[in-house]
C-alpha cells in the first residue's frame, strides 16, 4: 500500500520536473554546436545529409519555395528541406516561443533591422560571416538588414530588397485612355477620370490590424515630397525631425488623395483592398514588390505593371522607398547545422536568386539577376532612384517605433479626422524618447 | 480500526486527486508563479536579467505606457457597462416576457442561445464582413436612405468600440436569458398571482417582486459579466487586430498585454515582456478583488421568500 502510494507520488514529481522547461530564461550566447567544416563548400564529397526544416511567414510563396528547394535537393541528394509557413501576424510569436524552448526550425526567416536584434542578442542565431562564402556577393544595404548592431556580424542570408510603387491595371488604363502619369497633376487627373467612369481609382485599406499597408503608402508617395535622400540624411543627423514641414507635406498628400481611395477606406482592410485590385474593381494599388507574385497567383489574367509615384515637377526624379525585407538565418539549437549551412549557401547562389526573381518577382539582394518578368523589370528600373524606407530602416529599432505610432492614426489622417501636423508631432514625441541622431 | 480506515480513505483521496492536481500545477500554478516572478525582473528583448522588484509596475503607470493602460482600462469599464445594459438587461426583459406570456419558451431559448455556441473566430469574422464598408449593413442603410455614404463602422474611432460591444452582447445574450428565466420559474406562482389580483402592472410586478427574488441570478450574471468584460480578447483580436485599431480606440487590457508581450504585429516585433507581466499581474489582482467584492455585496441582497 505504502510503496504504491509513494510510486504514484514519485511519478507525479517526475512529470512535474520533466514539464518545467525553460526555467532558466537566459540563454548562453550563440555558440555553434557543429564544426563548420561544410562552411566554404570545399568538401563536396563528404556527403552531408539530414532533414532541414525552414520556417517562414510567406504562405503565399509556398509553391515557389517548394520548386526551388526541389532544385536544391536534386543537386544535394540526402538533404530534404521541409518548408513550413505561419501567418505573418503570428510568426514572430511562434518563432520566439519555440526558440525560447530550445526547439524551432533549423533555418528561420528573420525580420530585418530592429526586429532582428532581440533574436541575435539572445543568442538564438549563428553568425554567418565565416560560414557562408556567398554572402560577400550581396549588396551592402541588403546585408545591413541582417546585421546585429551589437557585434556587427551578419546573421542571415538576405532574400530580397523590395521597393514600392503604384501598381496599375494596364487594361483599365488602356480602356479609359490613361497613360502612366508623369507628374502629380496628371496623376490626379487620371484619378478623376477613373472615378467618373465608376472605377475605384486607388484601392486602399488598413483596417482591422492591417494598418502597415497604409504606412507603405507613405513610403510610396512620400519620398518625392519630403526630399528622399536629402531628408533621410537630415533626419538621421538630427538636422530635421518628423515635424519638419517636408514630412508633414507628405502626410498631407495622402490626405489630399482621400477622395480617390476605396469608399469608406478607414473600414476596409488590406486583404479586401488587394482583392479590389485583383478583381479589376480598382485601377491602382500602392504596394511593394511582394505583391507581384501574390497578384499573379491569385489572378493569372490580371495585366498589371508598376510605376514610381510621379514627382510634382515634370522631369524631376521619381523616387521609390526600398529596404531589406529580411533574411534566412541559422538557428543555434539546430541539430542539422551542416545540412542547414549547405541550404543557406545555396540560397546565396545566383541560381536561387534568379529562380526567386522568376517565380516570386522580388528584386534580389545580390547583383547578377536578369529580369524575365516585365513587372520585375519595372521594379529594377525604379531602383535607380531609391531611398531608404524611412519609418522602417530608421525608426523601428526601439519602442515606441515610428511605425506603431503611424499605424495607429494614419487612417484618421487620410480620412481628414486628424491633422498631419498632429500625427507628425505624435511620431516625433514617441521616437525622441530613444532616437539618437548620428551627426 | 477507525484510524486505519480514515488513513486509507485519505490516501485514496490523495491518489485520486494527484493526476488532476499535477496537471493543474503544471498548466496553471507554474505559469502563474513564473509570470509573477518574471514581472519582478528586468527584461531586454527576450532575455530576463536582474531582479528589479517593482520597477516594472512603476513604469507601467508612467509615460509612455500610462495613457495606453488608462485607455485600455476605460474601454474595459465601458465594455462592462455596455454588456450590463444591453446584454443583461436585454436578456432580463426577454426572460420576463417569456415568463409572463408562457410562450414557446424552448424555441426562443434555443434561438437566443444559438450565437453563444459559435466559435469567437466565426462570430468575429462574420461581423467583420457584415460591418465592412461595402458590406450588407451599409447596403441596407443605404437602401433605406439613412446613410449618405458607406460608414466605416470598424474604422471610426468613435464607432469601433460600441460595435464590438454590441457584437459581444449579441453573442452571449442567451446566457442571461437562460439564467433569469430559470430564476423566474423558481418563484412560487402564488406570489405573482396575488400581485396580479391586487392590480399590479407588469412592470411593477417585475421591479418590485421579480427582481428582488432573482437577485442570486443577477449576482451570478453580473460577476460573470465583470470577469468576461475585463478578460476580453477574442472579439477585439479577430475584428480589429491586437493593436487597438483605429487609433487605440479598441485597446483593451487583454490586447494591450498581447502587444507588450509579443510585439505589435506588422509594426515591430519588439517585446516589452517585463511591462507585460506587470500588466498581467495587475489585471489578475483587479479581477480577484472585483470578484470578491462583488460576491460579498451582491450576496447580501438575496431576498428570502
Amino acid at each position: 500500500m505504502k510503496s504504491r502510494f509513494l510510486a504514484v507520488l514519485g511519478s507525479a514529481v517526475l512529470v512535474l520536473a520533466g514539464c518545467s522547461s525553460g526555467t532558466s530564461v537566459t540563454q548562453a550566447p550563440g555558440a555553434s554546436a557543429a564544426p563548420s567544416a561544410a562552411a566554404a563548400g570545399t568538401q563536396p564529397s563528404a556527403a552531408v545529409t539530414g532533414d532541414v526544416t525552414v520556417w517562414s511567414w510567406r504562405i503565399e510563396d509556398k509553391d515557389a519555395y517548394k520548386k526551388m528547394f526541389d532544385a536544391f535537393t536534386a543537386k544535394n541528394p540526402g538533404i530534404n528541406v521541409t518548408f513550413e509557413t505561419t501567418v505573418d501576424t503570428e510568426y514572430e510569436t511562434k518563432l520566439t516561443t519555440a526558440l525560447r524552448a530550445g526547439k524551432g526550425p533549423d533555418i528561420a526567416q528573420l525580420k530585418a533591422y530592429g526586429e532582428l536584434q532581440p533574436l541575435t542578442d539572445a543568442g538564438y542565431l549563428v553568425a554567418l560571416d565565416d560560414k557562408i562564402a556567398g554572402l560577400k556577393d550581396f549588396f551592402p544595404a541588403a546585408l545591413d538588414g541582417a546585421r546585429s548592431v551589437t557585434d556587427k556580424k551578419v546573421y542571415g542570408v538576405p532574400y530580397a530588397m523590395p521597393d514600392m510603387g503604384v501598381f496599375y491595371n494596364k487594361k483599365i488604363f488602356a480602356d479609359n485612355g490613361i497613360s502612366v502619369p508623369q507628374t502629380y497633376d496628371e496623376f490626379v487627373a487620371a484619378c478623376q477620370k477613373l472615378k467618373a467612369a465608376g472605377i475605384i481609382p486607388i484601392a486602399a485599406g488598413g483596417a482591422s490590424g492591417t494598418a502597415w499597408a497604409l504606412e507603405i503608402m507613405i513610403g510610396v508617395v512620400g519620398p518625392n515630397i519630403y526630399g528622399a535622400n536629402t531628408f533621410w540624411n537630415d533626419i538621421e543627423s538630427g538636422k530635421a525631425t518628423f515635424t519638419d514641414p517636408r514630412y508633414v507635406a507628405a502626410l498631407k498628400r495622402l490626405q489630399d488623395l482621400y477622395p480617390y481611395y476605396s469608399p469608406g477606406m478607414e473600414g476596409v482592410d488590406y486583404t479586401t483592398a488587394t482583392q479590389q485590385f485583383i478583381n479589376g474593381k480598382a485601377a491602382m494599388f500602392m504596394g511593394g514588390s511582394w505583391e507581384n507574385g501574390s497578384f499573379k497567383s491569385q489572378n493569372k489574367d490580371l495585366q498589371f505593371d508598376i510605376f514610381s509615384f510621379p514627382p510634382d515637377k515634370a522631369g524631376d526624379a521619381a523616387y521609390t522607398s526600398s529596404f531589406a525585407d529580411g533574411s534566412y538565418g541559422l538557428v543555434s539549437a539546430s541539430k542539422n547545422q551542416d545540412a542547414a549551412v549547405k541550404v543557406l549557401e545555396y540560397m546565396t547562389s545566383l541560381e536561387w536568386a534568379q529562380a526567386y526573381a522568376d517565380l516570386l518577382g522580388w528584386p534580389a539582394g545580390r547583383p547578377g539577376v536578369t529580369a524575365n518578368d516585365p513587372v520585375l523589370q519595372s521594379m529594377l528600373k525604379m531602383q535607380a532612384n531609391q531611398t531608404p524606407y524611412l519609418s522602417l530602416v530608421g525608426f523601428r529599432w526601439h519602442t515606441p517605433t515610428a511605425s506603431e505610432i503611424i499605424q495607429a492614426d494614419i487612417a484618421n489622417v487620410m480620412a481628414g479626422k486628424m491633422t498631419p501636423e498632429a500625427l507628425a508631432q505624435k511620431i516625433q514625441d514617441g521616437v525622441s524618447t530613444w532616437f539618437k541622431p548620428t551627426p | 480500526m477507525r484510524a486505519v480506515l480514515a488513513r486509507r480513505r485519505l490516501r485514496s483521496a490523495i491518489i485520486l486527486v494527484a493526476p488532476a492536481f499535477v496537471v493543474y500545477t503544471v498548466v496553471v500554478i507554474y505559469p502563474l508563479v513564473a509570470s509573477l516572478w518574471g514581472s519582478l525582473l528586468d527584461w531586454n528583448g527576450l532575455t530576463s536579467g536582474r531582479f528589479i522588484a517593482l520597477d516594472n509596475f512603476a513604469n507601467l503607470f508612467r509615460d509612455p505606457y500610462l495613457p495606453r493602460v488608462v485607455g485600455a482600462f476605460t474601454h474595459n469599464v465601458l465594455w462592462f457597462v455596455g454588456i450590463m445594459v444591453i446584454q443583461n438587461v436585454g436578456g432580463m426583459l426577454i426572460a420576463y416576457l417569456l415568463y409572463t406570456r408562457r410562450g414557446r419558451m424552448g424555441f426562443f431559448q434555443s434561438a437566443f442561445f444559438l450565437p453563444a455556441i459559435l466559435s469567437p473566430i466565426l462570430v468575429g469574422a462574420l461581423w467583420r464582413i457584415i460591418l465592412a464598408p461595402e458590406g450588407p449593413l451599409n447596403s441596407v442603410l443605404g437602401n433605406l436612405g439613412v446613410a449618405s455614404g458607406p460608414i466605416a463602422w470598424l474604422g471610426d474611432n468613435n464607432l469601433a468600440l460600441p460595435c464590438l460591444v454590441l457584437v459581444d452582447a449579441w453573442n452571449w445574450v442567451g446566457l442571461p436569458l437562460l439564467v433569469f428565466l430559470a430564476g423566474f420559474n423558481d418563484i412560487p406562482p402564488e406570489i405573482m398571482e396575488s400581485a396580479k389580483l391586487e392590480g399590479a402592472s407588469a412592470s411593477k410586478a417585475l421591479l418590485s417582486i421579480g427582481l428582488p427574488l432573482v437577485m442570486p441570478s443577477i449576482a451570478i450574471v453580473s460577476i460573470l459579466t465583470f470577469i468576461n468584460a475585463f478578460n476580453q480578447f477574442d472579439i477585439v483580436y479577430i475584428m480589429e487586430g491586437p493593436e487597438g485599431n483605429p487609433g487605440h480606440s479598441t485597446d483593451v487590457l487583454g490586447t494591450l498585454f498581447y502587444q507588450l508581450a509579443f510585439g505589435t504585429q506588422g509594426a515591430s516585433g519588439l517585446t516589452e515582456i517585463g511591462i507585460a507581466l506587470a500588466l498581467a499581474t495587475v489585471l489578475m489582482l483587479l479581477l480577484a478583488a472585483g470578484t470578491v467584492v462583488g460576491l460579498r455585496t451582491l450576496g447580501q441582497r438575496i431576498v428570502e421568500f
